[in-house]
């Protein structure tokens, strides 16, 4: 059913999105976690504009419309400002207001977007895919990439590093990002229980 | 690469009595100098450059070569040095050198050196690691063989979690080792220190200051060794060396980082001349982080 939405709504052209398209589909959800007050389901779809907002304690996992996943953590805030997938590649952002997010990012073909933007800076594939972490304080951003690699760019300052597999880094607000330092398994370990969800 | 330098004190303070076993001697000393360890290494936001005179603080996945030149008493020496450090361990590494030397009086192999290195601290948030080294110099580049062992200690501090403002990208890292010869040599014991004022600290971790592109990579450092013998001297007179070597480190995160020093001797057994060391790392674990070359061989487990 909801392949079926994504390839008649989902499979559109990414230049020019609009809003109200569908962007992805819960598929694992623990707490009352809402979409713009709406309290979300297994099987819900939920559209580009919209704002998820993850309590305490709760978790919540989409299938997005290229296949890939994200998931997010207790406390968490996430809008997806847009979900372009098409034949001519991928255009995603997604804002993180706070919280930790971990997307594992297909690969498409075409060139391919991907960015979480937060206060501090933007996340950005800078693979063909990707396996990682934001996580968005209210002074910083902190990103950890289990597979692919991924560039970090403050927001103030334009500065960039790029993160490879098993590393991470941190980024604080109007300032360059920190040089990037292998990241050890239980730091890993610790978001990825985070933003682990029971199906 | 501290090898080197260290090899350059020692064969300068090396004026034994016995003269027909100056050269034997020499060249057992500078066999026990530490093993070189000089790569990049972190603790929470704090990245310690590498050390050019000094060890590695701590275990990691890199390769570097150093090439260093000083004047000497008997003309000047050139040294180039490879090193591997590959991680067993999240935390425990082993590392190998070898390299080449020129001298006025030929080019040879330096010795052959193994260091087993474990990370037994790391604070991230005050960015402090200590770490305890074995280190072994097989001496086979001398006639007879010179071996001898080092257990050192090795930390590395930065200064970011104190509320000194601009003071702030401030670290200091040290070492302090033992080297015990085999034989009828004298045993050493060796400790340094490097004062570092870390460029890309302080606009991560300060202040947004608009500098040019390469500054921002920066990182000052001045290292310090000493030597002195200790224990039985077997009559010979071995003099007490101390190197200071300032210089730069350069790297903007991206898998590789440059350092260059200058080789002060500040004494007459420490060397005759300015020398100057140049180094480059190259971070495998960055550059190749899902290969058996730049991941520890044993890993915890990962969740899914």
């Amino acid at each position: 059913m909801f392949g079926v939405l994504f390839a008649v709504f989902g499979l559109t052209p990414w230049p020019g999105q609009a809003t109200a398209m569908p962007a992805g589909t819960v598929i694992g959800v623990n707490g009352s976690c809402t979409d713009h007050g709406r309290v979300l389901n297994r099987g819900d779809i939920v559209q580009i504009g919209d704002t998820l907002n993850v309590p305490a304690g709760g978790n919540l996992k989409l299938q997005m419309a290229d296949r890939s996943v994200v998931s997010l953590a207790p406390d968490s805030i996430m809008t997806v400002t847009s979900y372009g997938v098409g034949g001519s590649g991928r255009d995603v952002r997604l804002s993180l207001t706070q919280g930790v997010l971990r997307a594992n990012v297909t690969s498409v073909g075409g060139p391919s977007t991907f960015e979480v933007l937060t206060a501090a800076g933007t996340a950005s594939l800078a693979s063909e895919s990707a396996d990682w972490f934001v996580k968005a304080q209210p002074v910083a951003v902190q990103v950890g990439v289990l597979a692919g690699s991924i560039d970090l760019t403050s927001a103030a300052t334009g500065q960039s590093v790029s993160i490879p597999a098993h590393w991470g880094t941190r980024l604080e607000t109007g300032l360059d990002p920190v040089l990037p330092r292998i990241w050890a398994q239980k730091e890993f370990n610790a978001v990825t229980n985070l933003t682990g969800v029971e199906h | 690469m501290r090898n080197k330098a260290t090899r350059h004190q020692n064969r300068r303070k090396g004026r034994f009595r016995c003269c027909s076993i100056s050269s034997f001697l020499t060249l057992a000393i500078a066999g026990l100098s530490p093993t070189a360890s000089n790569a990049y290494t972190a603790a929470g936001d704090r990245n310690f450059p590498a050390n050019l005179i000094l060890p590695q603080i701590a275990p990691t996945d890199a390769l570097w070569v150093d090439f260093s030149t000083q004047p000497m008493t008997n003309g000047g020496q050139t040294l180039l040095t490879v090193n591997y450090s590959k991680l067993l361990t999240e935390r425990l590494g082993i590392q190998i050198e070898e390299g080449i030397a020129w001298k006025p009086s030929g080019t040879r192999a330096q010795n052959f050196n193994m260091l087993l290195q474990d990370e037994v601290i790391l604070d991230q948030s005050r960015e402090f690691l200590f770490s305890v080294q074995v280190g072994h110099s097989f001496g086979a580049s001398t006639s007879p063989p010179s071996p001898v062992t080092t257990p050192a200690v090795t930390f590395g501090k930065g200064l970011g979690d104190l509320p000194i403002g601009y003071w702030r990208p401030l670290a200091i890292t040290g070492y302090a080792g033992y080297q015990a010869a085999e034989g009828a040599r004298t045993d050493v014991f060796q400790a340094g220190m490097s004062v570092q004022y870390s460029i890309p600290y302080l606009l991560s971790k300060v202040g947004n200051i608009d500098l040019p592109p390469f500054l921002r990579g920066v990182t000052p450092v001045t290292e310090v060794l000493f030597t002195t013998p200790i224990g039985h001297a077997y009559g010979r007179i071995i003099d007490t060396t101390l190197l200071v070597a300032p210089g730069i480190g350069y790297s903007r995160g991206r898998g590789w980082e440059l350092g260059i020093s200058a080789l002060i001797p500040t004494t007459k057994a420490t060397g005759t001349g300015i020398g100057v060391i140049a180094q480059l790392v190259i971070q495998l674990d960055y550059l190749l982080p899902d290969s058996v070359v730049g991941r520890p061989v044993f890993r915890p487990t990962e969740l899914p």
